[in-house]
This record gives structure tokens, sequence and C-alpha cells, in this order.
């Protein structure tokens, strides 16, 4: 009997949120590492996250500390940039449904910054083959004063085949539109691609993707490799 | 570009079908396929002959060039083909069809266990939510009646089902197991 018992909340993608929540009453810890090397590596950024199922449809996350590395040549060293606070309410089913819907909003806060994340989770399976796609409107205020804003619109696609209930294989596309001060004038378009891979255990998971840079815009990563790790309280 | 930089690569003009142009010795071979052949100067782009393979000056390196052509083709051409042959081959191996839905042959099935229909629509229902959250959700003949409550048994734990809804899920499972019934 090959179907074993498999992790709540296990993630598939980790540059993508999937529709379906958390089951009520559940706990569980994941913590992502995003390295970032343009000529070697040049930082890493790290999230802690406690997930709880409130109920069926809806899921609460805290991010107790979202925190970096950098390694450049004007900057190095660890700085914590904030701590967040996560809400997924699920709409409609990926499996019975024609399409999963789901949607998310973070609110961060830290030193001198202030971040609102709006996604749009959508989702179909097709047996073991799932399709997803995020679409994110992202804002942050920064500075003394909160008087520097930026927006980013960002939308995801990603493709994940399980081979077997424990290990899925895919890929990852990321879209970013980075608008400093909100200016269109100004947008900066970065495209990603990359395979992933994600293993479920017993009370814990693991999935990495490593995404390259197609763009080749300056000042941004040229490759990307994040890895969450989970584990079921 | 100089002779030695022509006959060294294919980088620079390339074919109407995207393909390289080859380079040889200062010359550019173009309109290339079996049987025909032009050939210029690299440098000035000038035409110097234009000619039948196997005839002349420079048959031998036409063909050459030629049979590269056809190689690079066949590789492009393998790997799409490749390509198809794996994702067929995904595509034949699942079913893509969701979980039964309740019909009155599944509630037939599922007499033994003395359930009905609306326990059995809940224990769909749980099945295509909870189960989703770890993993794709199998076939659900994919194992047998006495096969199915072992295996939520198991998996019950994760899932954070309460002993109610272990068994709806479990009721609908073996019914679905063995039933002739139509996807939703």
């Amino acid at each position: 009997m090959c179907l074993t018992s498999a992790f709540a909340g296990a993630r598939h993608f980790t540059f993508i949120y999937e529709a379906p929540t958390s089951p009520p009453g559940s706990y569980e810890i994941e913590n992502y590492a995003t390295t970032r090397f343009a000529d070697g590596f040049t930082g890493a950024d790290f999230r802690h996250e406690i997930e709880i199922g409130i109920t069926e449809h809806f899921q609460a996350s805290i991010y107790l500390a979202n925190w970096d590395y950098t390694r450049t040549r004007e900057n190095r060293g660890a700085h914590y940039d904030n701590s967040s606070l996560e809400l997924i309410y699920n709409l409609t089913n990926p499996v019975a449904d024609p399409i999963g819907i789901s949607l998310y909003q973070e609110i961060g806060g830290g030193r001198r910054a202030f971040e609102s994340e709006t996604k749009l989770i959508a989702q179909k399976n097709f047996g073991p083959l799932i399709l997803a796609y995020n679409l994110t409107l992202e804002a942050e205020w920064e500075d003394e004063s909160l008087r520097e804003h930026n927006g980013e619109i960002q939308q995801a696609f990603g493709a994940s085949y399980e081979l077997s209930p424990r290990v899925s294989v895919g890929a990852e596309m990321l879209h970013e539109v980075l608008l400093p001060a909100w200016h269109s004038s100004e947008a900066e378009n970065n495209f990603f691609i990359g395979p992933n891979v994600s293993y479920r255990g017993n009370g814990w998971f693991a999935t990495v993707t490593a995404l390259a840079q197609t763009t080749r815009t300056e000042g941004e990563a040229d490759y990307q490799v994040r890895v969450i790790f989970g584990v079921s309280l | 570009m100089s002779a030695g930089a022509c006959s060294r690569g294919h980088a620079g003009e390339a074919s109407r079908s995207g393909w390289p142009l080859p380079r040889t010795r200062g010359l550019l071979f173009s309109s290339l396929s079996l049987g025909e052949r032009r050939t210029r100067s690299a440098s000035e782009g000038k035409e110097l002959l234009a000619s039948k393979f196997g005839v002349g000056i420079g048959a031998r390196d036409a063909k050459l060039a030629a049979a590269t052509t056809i190689l690079g083709h066949c590789t492009r051409c393998a790997a799409q083909i490749v390509a198809v042959v794996i994702v067929l081959f995904i595509v034949s191996c699942a079913d893509f069809a969701p979980p039964p839905a309740v019909s009155p042959a599944l509630i037939a099935n599922a007499h033994p266990d003395h359930v009905d229909a609306g326990q059995l629509q809940n224990g769909r229902r749980l099945f295509v939510s909870r189960c989703l959250e770890c993993h794709a959700l199998p076939r659900v003949t994919k194992y047998t009646r006495e096969q199915w409550p072992h295996l939520v048994s198991r998996m019950s734990g994760r899932a954070n089902l309460s002993a109610s809804d272990q068994e709806a899920i479990t009721f609908y499972l073996r019914a679905a197991s063995s039933a002739r019934t139509t996807p939703r």
C-alpha cells in the first residue's frame, strides 16, 4: 500500500500560494529561506510563520519575523524587516468546483515600514496535476514618516505533478512589475522561471524552487532559490 | 569576420528557418537544401556560385553543412517528440476525473453500511477539501472497500479529522470504490 500519511498544509510551490486552507484546529510552523545570486551570493531573506486553521475555509498566519542577510559591496549583515499577519479565505474548491479561488490579505509592520499585500489565488487540480495562479498587489510605505511609498504588481503561475503522495515536481513562473512611487513610467519588469520539487514526510514537508531571471534587470537577482520547510505541531 | 573565425562557428546570419547559416573559409552557404546551394563571400556578401550538390568547388563543404543543418532540425524535432511523449505518458497515467458524485448507484453501494445520501454527500465534501490539503486526491477505485478505512484512519490525525468526519469520508470512499458512477 503506497498511500502514506502526509502533512496537512503541505506546499507544492514556494513562490505561489494554493487555494485550499488548513484544516480547522491545525497548527503548523513554516520557515522560508530565499537566497539571491547576482555575480555570486548577494543575500537571503528569511520568514518564520505559524499557520492556524480557523474554520473549514479560513486560516490565519503570523509571520513572527521577516529578516534578511545582505552581502554586497555597500551593505553587509542581518536586518530585521517586519512582522506580519496573513489571512486567507477559501471561496471554492479546486477539485469539486470548476476553479478553486481564495482571497489573501497580509498586513505587515516593522521599523519604519508598513506593508499591505493582497492576492487572488486560483487553482485547478486535474488528478495529480495541480495548476495554480496568483495575482498580487503589494503596497509599501517606508521611511520615518512613511512618505516613501512603492507598489508592485505580481503574477505567478505554477504547475506541479504528484509522482506519489510524498513527491511532486513542477515549475514556477514569476512576473513582477515594480512601481517606484507608484509611477508607471518608472515601472520595471522582471520575469523569473524555474523548476520545483516537494517532499512530504510524516509531520513535515520541504519544497524547493530555483528561479532564473530571464529579463536581465540591473540590480535584481539573476537567480533565487527558495526553500520552505514546514512542521506540524 | 576572418576566414578562421568563419570556419570555427556558425554564428551570425540565420536562414529563413531560424537556423544559422554555415560559413567555411570565408564563404557563406545560403538557401541550403538537399540538392541545391548558393555560395557568397562572407565579407562582401557577393554571390560567387550557384550550383547543384556534387558539382564544382565546395561541394564537400556544402554537403557537410547541409548535413549539419539537417542534424540540427532532427535534434529539435526529436526533443519536441520526446516532450510530447512525456506529456502523453503523464496524461495517460493520470485520471483527471474528480471523485464521483453521489448517485443512485453509489447510494445502493452504501446500503451494507446503512448510510444515507446526506452522509455520503458530507463524506465527499470532506474528502475533496480535507485530503486535498496534503496531497492530490487518489482515484477512489485505487483501493478496495476493505483498504479505505485503514488509510483514512492513518491520515485522520494529519487532516485533523473528528471521528464523525473520518466515518463520513470512509463511508463515501467504501461506496465509491466499487460503484459504477459518473463523475460530476
